[in-house]
């Protein structure tokens, strides 16, 4: 599953894209990025799925499109 | 005001208006220069910043002879300069809980164009409480997110807040303001300029305002990806 990243993530992970095992919702997804990629930890982020920001724990399905989202600081 | 559905009642409305822009940075720099041109009544400027030399490549209201000088008041002279008929009022101050709350109060429109994480919380928690919308930008390196916060829908509903999408975290982790990480300098004038755009569709009630939606700009790629929010309630 292909998780797109944006902004700061890009400079933390140092890619623009992240290859991950299919996680059943944006909990468990969430769970494994972090044990995945530690340096995640620190970092505010939320998760979309198809274009939809996750507010409830939503069910990943094979060929969800999935982002990470940091908010950015600069003006 | 030649534009159909804009007319001379259009710019009527955008001479009542009253927008509070916050930060003449890179991003308040396009704001204020478009909304001073189109004609907005009254612009609130804040900053309490002076122009440096690492901002002129992309706060493009100052030139080399305003370095060192206040940011609020150039920005206020170049955009009057443009346009001697709009009024605009200085403040030379860092926004924080013991004036939002009064100063937002005098407006209707609030831009974001700040530079950290603490001032752009502050703005929105103040417009929420006075119920104010606010046209939220940022910008990280060759990408820029744009959103309109707390936007009356033709519905009658608002549209979802900043904290609705990014709940507060770990942002110390996470502040890199331009001065730090860099930018390209035309990237805030692209985010700039979309935000003075909403300000002005808000104002004559033209088009479709950019809320209940989180655009992200590349300005690399040239891509535009819209997210849908939701309001918490």
């Amino acid at each position: 599953m292909k998780v797109l990243l944006f902004g700061v993530l890009i400079d933390a992970i140092g890619e623009k894209t992240i290859e991950m095992d299919t996680s059943p919702d944006a909990n468990s997804l969430k769970e494994n990025l972090m044990l995945k990629h530690p340096i995640l930890r620190s970092y505010n982020f939320v998760i979309a799925i198809n274009k939809q920001i996750d507010y409830s724990d939503m069910t990943i399905n094979e060929g969800d499109e999935i982002a990470l989202l940091p908010p950015f600081a600069g003006g | 005001m030649l534009l159909p559905d804009f007319g001379k009642h259009g710019q009527e409305q955008l001479k009542n208006a009253k927008v509070l822009v916050v930060g003449a940075g890179g991003l308040g720099c396009p704001v204020l220069q478009y909304l001073g041109a189109a004609g907005v009544g009254t612009i609130g400027i804040i900053d309490y910043d002076m122009v440096d030399i690492t901002n002129l490549h992309r706060q493009v209201l100052y030139a080399d002879d305003d370095i060192g000088k206040l940011k609020s008041l150039i920005a206020s002279e170049k955009i009057k300069a443009n346009n001697p008929f709009i009024k605009t009022i200085i403040y030379n101050l860092s926004l924080d809980a013991t004036n939002a709350q009064k100063i937002i109060s005098e407006y209707g429109i609030v831009v974001d164009c700040s530079d950290n994480f603490e001032t752009r919380y502050l703005i929105n928690d103040a417009c929420v409480r006075l119920n104010k919308p606010f046209v939220y930008g940022g910008i990280h390196k060759f990408e820029g997110q744009l959103s309109v916060f707390n936007h009356q829908m033709k519905d009658g509903t608002l549209s979802p807040t900043y904290r609705c999408v990014f709940p507060e975290g770990q942002e110390q982790e996470m502040e890199i303001n331009c001065s730090i990480s860099g930018v390209i300098g035309i990237l805030p004038g692209i985010i700039g300029t979309m935000q003075a755009n909403e300000v002005i569709k808000m104002i004559t009630g033209i088009g479709e305002v950019c809320a209940g939606k989180l655009i992200i700009y590349n300005s690399l790629y040239n891509t535009i990806v819209e997210m849908k929010i939701k309001r918490k309630t």
